[in-house]
């Protein structure tokens, strides 16, 4: 169930208008229509191979749309560099390499700043949500499990006091309990600091926690959408939509 | 027995300073500079221009390093920039700006070999016998220079970005890193080494227009076994610098000239990743 | 007419045609040249003669290169080299033992012995599964570095630094020595021109364009690269030999890796892969050099480099394609026409010669894994897969990303790739074959990314793909080309065969995939692995794989896997469904059982622990 999610505010964070694009000249996404607003959390649910990674680097800048277009706070971003969307406020966890191994944690904290002078107040906001990674900020991060590296790839993201969060996956491998974690993070990101969240997933239970609105993405197309209320219950009603 | 050892290290000193800035380039950008020769022979003539006008020694350092730069940088902007992905022919496209390079040395300062006044002269006496003051000098300017690409990688913003760079591209790029200045910067720095790398050299020998030539592919076969890491260089530069001394004392001199090369390629027919260690 | 080609049977034919009527443009243009050899000693000064020999002979130099690099795509400063071996086999026969007929000819073949051994080691040391290109460059790097430094270390047996002089050669004028050179040089480019455009020249080109997809089509690659450095080294060091026998003169300069990339230069401005560039570029830009370089010495090797940095970044097809391009369009239409039309390939269904064996018995699994495993160091990918796939079946994997799908297909096409296990192929254990040697027990595969050749045509993919089938000409294309049954009709039912003519860069995606798969069933496999077949494909393309693979399996009992995330498409096609997750092997049974098990619904909609 949502918990505590507050109605989000109006402003527009993201919109993709029939946003079409794919490798070489295979069509992966076509006719995507998607609104997030400042504070809302999206879901896109999808099985493998039906997009949604590929939803994700094309509106981060990796991939050029073949067809449409892509706004970010009211600007058409479509085709702009990764780098110029990461220092516009975009952060972008990727589902694989998606941290430095051969880097600190610190290090890796460090790379989601546009300053260093910055990291001492960063620091200072990932402990309220993530007590355990300063304590480990000299440690490599391929030391650290699978779920600390998820935590650090979200204080990372954290850090950089994004306005629109692109997530891919990241609740894939994860414990019960991180899972949980992550869903009071977001939700707090989302209620506290206005971000708008996108997140690309396969894990239902998760989405139909933490989500205010879902799509379906099937063979590049969206199929369906929802609204989650608040008491219904959601984690049902999304499988069956996901239903194999 | 002391000689030999002494060898070693300053063979293994003088090849890991002309290597470096080879490798940085190659870490970050992934491809060989072919002109990384005429940095070293542009370095050289730094000295010479030194030695002409009687300036203090000690200064054909930092002009080299600096000329070196301010080349690497344009040369990054106008040709390298478009053959990233096409890391054969940016070989082939150093190899010719050497060529051009080295026909405008020629023009400048002609063909024949002159002699560069090294900042310091003469032998020291190390238990009993003697050794040449300038080569110990070398182990110092190696380590240091070792020392301080340590402490640009390690300790500043623009080194972590630059190892973000070689470790993960794509993954900088969406984490803002603009990889491009990444480049221009590594490359300048690469190349400012590589002239440095030249007027350490100089006082050793001489200077001519083709003295870069055969640092050339030996700093390019150290760099192949030597992958990402300074350290795996350093590994190499001992072992396979150890290997061309005792090749040119036991053996002969002219095998010893083929010793690194050679070894190096069959070292990488059997262990594709070299010195490098993961 | 008579049939000067042989060796067609009824699945592949070559036009009957005698050779100088089927080429008839080279056969005029060569008399030409021959001609303008012929006429050169009485309208050229000696000087300028000379100047030519050399050239004549550096141009056939340029020429290896061309077919190593423009052709093959092996990046080779090695030439020189070779060049020099012939040169200093001429120089240090005449200078020690003197000049005979006699010491001519044993010199000559140890010059190409020599050569074609030392090009079998390089070989043997640049191109082996996993080589880069940069260290096949690297390799031929060093080799001029030895021979040169091997030359210094022969003191007065080999001149060291100043070479050898002025020992006795064959005699013969310059107009000679011109007639000689001009000959050879025009010969070998003409053969070489139909050499690139024969069936063989196109295998080299698929080797250079896309080598993985060649060892999978069954190409041995390495052995390729490896035969015709060999070759290219001989004839490299005949060019050095004639050298010597006319200047008398042998230095490090002639084998040096100076000299080396000097050709490659050559080849780069004359333009890489078209013959004719490299030939006339070289010849032409020697000539040029020593006039120019005697009144401007230093700026016309300036001007040479410039101009090379600017075609490796700007033009890196070479100065004199574009030049033909813009000539051609001038060309009255009919002989452009003529010129343009290449003679379409007819593909037709294989004709059976005597009865053939089947290698599938239907008692016998088509494919068969046991125990197999995958470690990258500590991470363990596959961990003790178990399966047997019979002929007939289709068989679906399934799983989330990182479950280890692609990479066990990697261990079964690839014998070096997995860390343990048994697997084989119609019976056949693939021990630690090539996926060429894999290839040819019976294996098929595609991958997820389509792996085509993208510079050539439809026609000439499919031609590759029968090379293992029938040797492919050096001097002809095959008219006429017999496919399997399976690929005639993929070929026919997806619409391809109407686009023969067409560049795969220029097919639509589900085109491509289509072309694939053909090429894949063009090699008579009994196995077919597909990664990701759908993907991308439009709902109606999709339909038609599906179509095309449950007849493959129906009536032609081939066994075949696919990786699939699209269940729809699973459903419909796959009778048999095996769950891959975290490297385990979770489920094998009937579609219907396993898509609708409680496991599947949560790994795909739930959490995973």
């Amino acid at each position: 169930m949502s918990a505590n999610i507050k109605k989000p505010t109006v402003s527009t964070v993201l919109e993709c208008r029939h946003l079409s694009s794919g490798y070489d000249d295979a069509v992966v996404i076509e006719d995507i229509n998607i609104q997030i607003t400042a504070g809302q959390i999206f879901g896109i649910l999808g099985k493998n191979g039906m997009g949604k990674s590929t939803l994700l680097k094309t509106i981060m800048g990796f991939l050029k749309p073949t067809h449409g277009e892509i706004t970010f706070a009211d600007e058409p971003i479509g085709g702009v560099e990764p780098q110029k969307l990461a220092q516009r406020g975009i952060a972008y966890i990727p589902q694989e390499a998606a941290i430095f191994q051969d880097l600190t944690v610190e290090e890796n904290l460090r790379l989601g700043l546009s300053n260093d002078r910055l990291l001492p107040s960063g620091m200072e906001k990932i402990a309220a949500y993530f007590p355990i990674l300063p304590k480990r900020r000299k440690q490599f991060a391929g030391t650290l499990s699978g779920g600390e590296q998820k935590m650090l790839l979200m204080a990372r993201a954290l850090m950089s006091n994004p306005k629109l969060m692109l997530v891919d996956e990241i609740s894939e491998g994860l414990q019960p309990t991180m899972v949980e974690n992550i869903t009071k993070v977001l939700g707090q990101l989302a209620t506290n600091d206005n971000v708008g969240i996108l997140l690309v997933e396969q894990n239902v239970r998760f989405v139909s926690r933490v989500a205010h609105s879902v799509a379906l993405l099937e063979v590049g197309r969206i199929v369906r959408e929802k609204q989650l209320d608040d008491g219904t219950d959601n984690e049902q009603a999304l499988a069956e939509m996901m239903r194999v | 027995m002391l000689y030999l050892f002494l060898d070693i290290i300053t063979t293994a000193a003088i090849l890991f300073i002309v290597s470096s800035g080879l490798l940085i380039i190659f870490g970050v950008m992934k491809i060989i500079n072919f002109a990384h020769g005429v940095f070293l022979t542009i370095g050289g003539y730094s000295s010479l221009v030194v030695t002409h006008f009687d300036w203090n020694p000690w200064f054909s350092m930092p002009l080299a390093f600096v000329v070196g730069c301010l080349l690497g940088s344009v040369i990054e902007r106008t040709v390298l920039r478009f053959l990233y992905h096409r890391p054969l022919d940016a070989i082939l496209a150093t190899w010719g700006l050497g060529i051009v390079l080295g026909q405008l040395i020629i023009i400048g300062f002609g063909r024949e070999v002159q002699f560069a006044a090294g900042p310091v002269s003469g032998a020291m006496e190390l238990f009993g016998d003697f050794y040449s003051k300038y080569r110990l000098l070398l182990i110092i300017f190696s380590v240091l220079v070792a020392g301080a690409m340590w402490l640009l990688l390690k300790g500043t913003r623009i080194g972590l970005q630059t190892r973000a760079v070689i470790m993960n591209e794509p993954l900088a790029r969406g984490l803002g890193i603009n990889s491009s200045r990444v480049r221009l910067i590594t490359f300048s720095f690469g190349a400012g080494l590589a002239c440095l790398a030249g007027a350490f050299i100089t006082p050793l020998s001489s200077v001519d227009p083709n003295m870069g030539l055969p640092w050339l592919v030996s700093a390019f076969m150290l760099v192949l076994v030597s992958g990402n890491s300074f350290l795996a260089l350093a590994s190499a530069c001992i072992v396979l610098g150890g290997a061309q001394v005792l090749a040119s004392t036991y053996i002969s001199p002219v095998i010893g000239g083929l010793t690194l090369a050679v070894l190096a390629a069959l070292l990488l027919r059997i262990r594709p990743k070299g010195f490098a260690y993961d | 007419m008579t049939r000067l080609v042989t060796g067609a049977d009824a699945n592949h034919t070559y036009l009957g045609l005698p050779l100088h009527v089927r080429f008839k443009a080279v056969s005029i243009l060569t008399g030409l040249a021959l001609l303008v050899v012929l006429i050169g000693p009485f309208v050229l000064d000696p000087y300028t003669q000379s100047v030519l020999i050399r050239a004549f002979l550096l141009a056939i130099t340029a020429l290896t290169v061309d077919l190593l690099w423009g052709t093959t795509g092996i990046l080779t400063f090695a030439q020189g080299a070779f060049f020099g071996i012939g040169a200093y086999a001429a120089g240090l026969m005449f200078t020690h033992v003197g000049y005979t007929v006699g010491t001519m000819m044993l010199a000559l073949l140890a010059a190409i012995a020599v050569s074609m051994l030392v090009a079998a080691f390089v070989g043997w040391l640049a191109f082996w599964q996993g080589a880069t290109p940069l260290y096949v460059a690297v390799v031929t790097l060093v080799l001029p570095i030895v021979v040169v430094q091997l030359i210094y270390s022969g003191g007065a047996f080999t001149g060291s630094s100043s070479g050898l002089v002025g020992f006795d050669a064959p005699s013969l004028s310059m107009s000679g020595w011109f007639w000689f050179t001009g000959t050879i040089m025009v010969l070998l480019t003409a053969c070489a021109w139909v050499f690139i455009r024969s069936d063989y020249g196109r295998k080299l080109n698929a080797v250079r364009d896309n080598e993985t997809r060649s060892r999978y089509l069954g190409i041995p690659t390495s052995n390729v690269k490896i035969i015709l450095m060999m070759f290219m080294a001989a004839l490299a060091s005949l060019a050095g030999f004639i050298y010597a026998c006319v200047g008398t003169i042998v230095a490090p300069e002639h084998a040096d890796f100076v000299f080396g990339t000097e050709l490659v230069i050559y080849v780069a401005l004359g333009g890489r892969g078209t013959v004719l560039g490299p030939v006339i570029g070289t010849i032409g830009l020697e000539w040029a050099s020593a006039y120019v370089s005697s009144i401007l010495p230093f700026v016309w090797t300036i001007i040479i480099g410039a101009i090379f940095v600017v075609v490796i970044v700007v033009l890196p097809e070479g100065l004199l394609p574009p030049i033909w391009r813009a000539l051609a369009r001038r060309l009255p239409a009919r002989l452009a026409n003529t010129a343009k039309s290449k003679r379409a390939t007819v593909f037709h269904p294989l004709v059976e010669i005597g009865a053939k064996s089947s290698t599938t018995s239907l008692t016998q699994p088509a494919l068969s894994l046991t125990s197999v495993t995958k470690r990258y160091g500590h991470l363990q990918v596959l961990n003790g897969i178990d399966i047997q796939i019979m002929p007939g079946e289709l068989v679906g994997i399934v799983g989330p990303n990182g479950a280890g799908k692609t990479t066990l297909m990697r261990c079964i096409s690839d014998g070096m790739e997995r860390s343990g296990g048994t697997i084989k192929v119609n019976g056949k254990s693939i021990d630690h074959k090539s996926p060429e040697g894999i290839t040819a027990l019976g294996l098929g595969r595609s991958f997820q990314n389509t792996s085509l050749f993208g510079s050539l045509r439809v026609s000439e993919c499919l031609r590759l793909a029968r090379y293992p089938h029938y040797k492919p000409s050096k001097i002809d294309t095959a008219d006429r080309v017999g496919l399997p049954l399976a690929a005639m009709e993929v070929l026919e039912s997806t619409g391809l065969q109407a686009q023969l003519q067409e560049q795969v860069n220029n097919l639509p995606h589900g085109m491509k995939r289509a072309l694939e798969l053909i090429m894949v069933l063009s090699l008579e496999p009994s196995v077919l692995l597909l990664d990701e077949p759908t993907a991308g494909l439009t709902k109606a393309d999709r339909l038609m794989i599906g179509r095309i693979l449950t007849d493959l399996q129906t009536r032609l009992g081939l066994a075949i896997v696919l990786i699939e995330h699209d269940f729809d498409f699973v459903k419909q096609v796959c009778s048999r469904l095996v769950v891959l997750h975290r490297g385990e092997l979770i489920l094998d049974g009937p579609v219907q059982e396993v898509v609708n098990s409680d496991l599947v619904q949560e790994i795909y909609s739930g959490h995973v622990e």
